[in-house]
């Protein structure tokens, strides 16, 4: 067989048929079936997500006021943003960000808020002593007294993510 | 300079929060999401964020008809 007619589209050995191949019979449930058995486990995840966000805007609503208001008391001070989030945690520090130095839903003056340490280099290179993170060595030397740090976690609180400054 | 930290609920993580820690400050604020899924906090969080940015526009520009 020639190159030229393998690229053929015509060539029949391209074919389901050929592979002897026919994906509903090789699967072993049948699709409505699969779609039966998976479409609890996924409304699941809606609900609890749904009793969650419930559950927790009573509780979690007086500590994100607080937050805006420090946010709010910090950049009215001429104080700066550091936001940083590692792994998982990247997307949302990325996106508070660069909703506060940019803009949310509406236009206003963008507010001093910066996103430390996503450059793969300064990951790779830029190691303080003791092996502290990039992001905390950035923080070490670029923050202030009267600076806020955002740190958007999906663990808990790490006593090595604290700068090992005056600063605070 | 203080921090604001959006975490989850680790097995032990509040109870240790309760007995004190100390790299924690006064000023410092802490938001936590009351799940150990991480799928259900970065949910949560995204909530949280999208909250907190609504709230600092309201105190910046005050409320308006969106």
């Amino acid at each position: 067989m020639s190159a030229g007619r393998e690229l053929d589209g015509t060539d029949a050995t391209l074919s389901y048929d050929s592979l002897n191949y026919d994906p509903r019979a090789a699967s072993p449930c049948r699709p409505h079936d699969l779609a039966s058995m998976l479409e609890p486990r996924i409304q699941q995840h809606f609900f609890e997500s749904a009793d969650l966000s419930y559950q927790a805007a009573e509780a979690m609503a007086r500590p994100i006021a607080d937050a805006a208001q420090a946010i709010v008391d910090c950049v009215t001070a001429g104080g700066r943003l550091w936001v940083h989030g590692r792994g998982v945690a990247l997307a949302p520090a990325q996106l508070l960000g660069a909703a506060l130095s940019g803009r949310f839903e509406r236009e206003r003056p963008g507010l001093a808020a910066m996103v430390l340490a996503v450059d793969p280099l300064l990951l790779s290179q830029a190691r303080g002593p003791d092996d502290e993170a990039p992001a905390v060595t950035q923080l070490r030397v670029l923050g202030q007294a009267g600076d806020v740090r955002c740190v958007p976690t999906t663990r808990c609180w790490r006593p090595s993510w604290t700068p090992r400054t005056s600063a605070r | 300079m203080s921090a604001l930290v959006i975490a989850g609920r680790e097995p032990g993580g509040n109870a240790a929060r309760a007995a004190g820690q100390p790299f924690m400050a006064e000023t410092d604020i802490w938001i936590t999401v009351p799940h150990e899924r991480p799928a259900r906090i970065c949910e949560l969080q995204l909530l949280t964020l999208h909250a907190l940015c609504d709230a600092v526009d309201l105190q910046l520009l005050g409320d308006a008809d969106l």
